[in-house]
């Protein structure tokens, strides 16, 4: 079973493949915000590397958001195209979930945090339930790093939001535990991050600061396998947040 | 010779559709997904509406379009696709699918620009229509008179310096309290005025008989309208949209036929939104009538934003041997002559 997964949520243009046992290439530019011209090329220069077609794929999967609006529309026409084309599944994976996967395994809580600009933010709180125990109790013997190790993933202990940095602080704080920043927004807001937060805190490096489809296709893996899996029709973006017009029309009295 | 087929995508503004069409003229389905009723509570299309309710339709729109036809992907020769002019987002939307569609299937991408295939839906309606031709775009976003040369070929005689036709259109009706789109309600409107009621200007531009200036009556237009009111009079909506529509279908009319007759031409060709007007129509077809001209327009749906005229114009393209590459980027601006 072979994934493509997309990832064009933000600054970031990113791709990669993945089975079971391994994330088989990526390629991620986090450079502009050319996706609409560089994604497919990137995509096309992937698979050839890997002596692949898009055709060998049994799905495709896609940081579905929330994230730059055109970003995510640019990700979701390709993958849907792609999954029209060839009548294969689309697996759509939660963008801020794809970006707190990149932190291994921890008890702290891990706050991954998308700009949307003005101090606000497209955040999420997630954490390792269960499944962190178990890998820790076996830490000294070969399961550590066999199957069970690669399929662990963080879970949304609260459903993804779009606020302001400071109230995501003030819930942050609500928990009393330690808390992992990272994505874009924790390089932004660091300043006022470190002026609201009241529990202990520490910034991801910059190689865990951004969305990557590595990410998103190790998450696409399980949830296909689990049967998570969509026809390209019914996939949209997650875009948290209704458009300025229907915003300001909901204000009218 | 083996037939060509061309599967169409057309998502600039705020018509989803899909269609295929054989050798150019011979459509085998034209899905248009329109959200017309969206937008009108916004009084216009909301670009960030347009461009989710692109991402929402559009795989079905295309499915469809395959299912009319009696088609499968395999059926299709090329895949043809508006990359401009337009709404960036909306745009984006169509191009990013079609590219995907034709990398996924190994077949050929053709970017269309979205005019052209506005003009190239008077081949899909006349199937004995072939260039030369004078051929008059009138829509939302252009006023240009060009001389159709060849297939995809032509040469921009005049264009607005302003507004566009369909914007000065969309300017009044919002003046007259009319309801998104305003273009047809207009129409509609002025076959109850008198056209001579109020003579607003015709403007010409000074060393360039073939261009047009529309912000001129538009403003003389709502001047009238706020000096009405200002007197305590209500302004009679039907002669204000008959004398407006008449002052603007003059303009265009007079120089249309006039080009004609400078470059030799007997036959004439609408194109665009506009081009569904009523009143064009007519006034078109009397001028032309008196000079022994040809017209030609297409039917309302082909007049409307639709794919069977975009995979018309890429079909032309095609047997030329154009194709787009992988990086094809959707270009809002982009230009008549530039594609």
């Amino acid at each position: 079973m072979r994934i493509l997964a997309i990832e064009a949520s933000g600054m970031v243009a990113s791709c990669a493949v993945a089975d079971e046992n391994a994330i088989i290439g990526e390629f991620t530019i986090n450079n502009k915000k050319t996706h609409s011209q560089t994604l497919l090329p990137m995509v096309d220069e992937l698979l050839k590397r890997l002596e692949m077609k898009v055709s060998d794929m049994d799905a495709f999967a896609i940081s579905k958001g929330p994230g730059s609006f055109t970003g995510l529309r640019i990700g979701s026409a390709t993958v849907k195209g792609f999954a029209l084309a060839l009548d294969k599944p689309v697996v759509e994976v939660p963008t801020l979930q794809a970006l707190a996967a990149d932190i291994a395994q921890t008890e702290k809580l891990i706050c991954p945090l998308i700009d949307a600009r003005n101090e606000n933010v497209f955040a999420g709180i997630y954490s390792y339930k269960n499944e962190f125990a178990k890998i820790k109790d076996d830490v000294s013997g070969d399961a550590g790093t066999g199957t069970e190790f690669q399929n662990v993933i963080p879970e949304s202990i609260e459903p993804d939001m779009a606020l302001d940095i400071r109230t995501v602080c003030g819930k942050l704080n609500g928990y009393g535990r330690e808390v992992i920043f990272l994505g874009d927004g924790a390089k932004v807001y660091r300043s006022i991050i470190e002026e609201e937060m009241k529990t202990k805190y520490c910034f991801a490096g910059n190689n865990n600061l951004m969305p990557r489809a590595a990410s998103c296709a190790f998450l696409a893996v399980r949830y296909y396998n689990e049967g998570h899996i969509i026809k390209g029709d019914l996939h949209a973006p997650e875009y948290l947040k209704k458009s300025q017009a229907e915003r300001n029309l909901g204000k009218q009295p | 010779m083996k037939d060509i087929t061309i599967l169409g995508i057309e998502s600039s503004c705020d018509e989803t559709a899909a269609a295929v069409v054989v050798n150019g003229r011979d459509v085998r389905s034209n899905i248009i997904s329109s959200q017309i009723d969206i937008h009108r509570m916004y009084g216009g299309v909301v670009p960030e509406i347009a461009s989710r309710k692109h991402i929402e339709n559009i795989d079905p729109v295309v499915r469809q379009a395959l299912e009319t036809a009696g088609m499968t992907f395999n059926d299709i020769d090329a895949i043809a696709v508006t990359y401009g002019p337009g709404l960036v987002g909306a745009l984006l939307v169509g191009v990013a699918h079609a590219k995907a569609l034709a990398y996924a299937l190994n077949k050929p991408l053709i970017g269309v620009h979205h005019i052209e295939g506005h003009i190239s839906a008077n081949f899909i309606q006349y199937k004995e229509l072939e260039p030369p031709f004078i051929c008059m775009v009138v829509s939302g976003g252009h006023t240009h008179l060009i001389k159709m040369t060849g297939y995809g070929e032509y040469e921009i005689i005049g264009k607005t310096r302003d507004d566009a036709a369909g914007e000065a259109f969309d300017k009044v009706a919002r003046a007259l309290e009319l309801e998104y789109p305003g273009g047809p309600k207009i129409d509609k409107l002025a076959k109850t005025g008198d056209p001579h009621a109020i003579e607003f200007p015709r403007a010409k531009v000074e060393n360039a008989y073939y261009d047009f200036s529309f912000s001129g009556v538009k403003s003389a237009v709502l001047n009238y309208i706020n000096s009405c009111r200002m007197k305590g009079v209500e302004p009679d909506k039907a002669d204000i949209a008959a004398s407006f529509q008449n002052c603007l279908v003059d303009s265009i009319v007079t120089r249309t036929i006039a080009a004609a007759k400078e470059y030799g031409l007997s036959k004439v060709a609408l194109a665009g939104g506009v081009a569904a007007n009523s009143g064009l129509r007519e006034g078109m077809k009397n001028a032309c009538d008196k000079e022994n001209i040809e017209l030609y327009y297409p039917a309302p749906v082909l007049c409307t934003d639709n794919a069977a005229m975009i995979a018309c114009a890429g079909y032309y393209e095609y047997i030329k041997g154009k194709r787009s590459g992988l990086s094809l980027n959707a270009v809002p601006n982009l230009k008549l002559g530039e594609a």
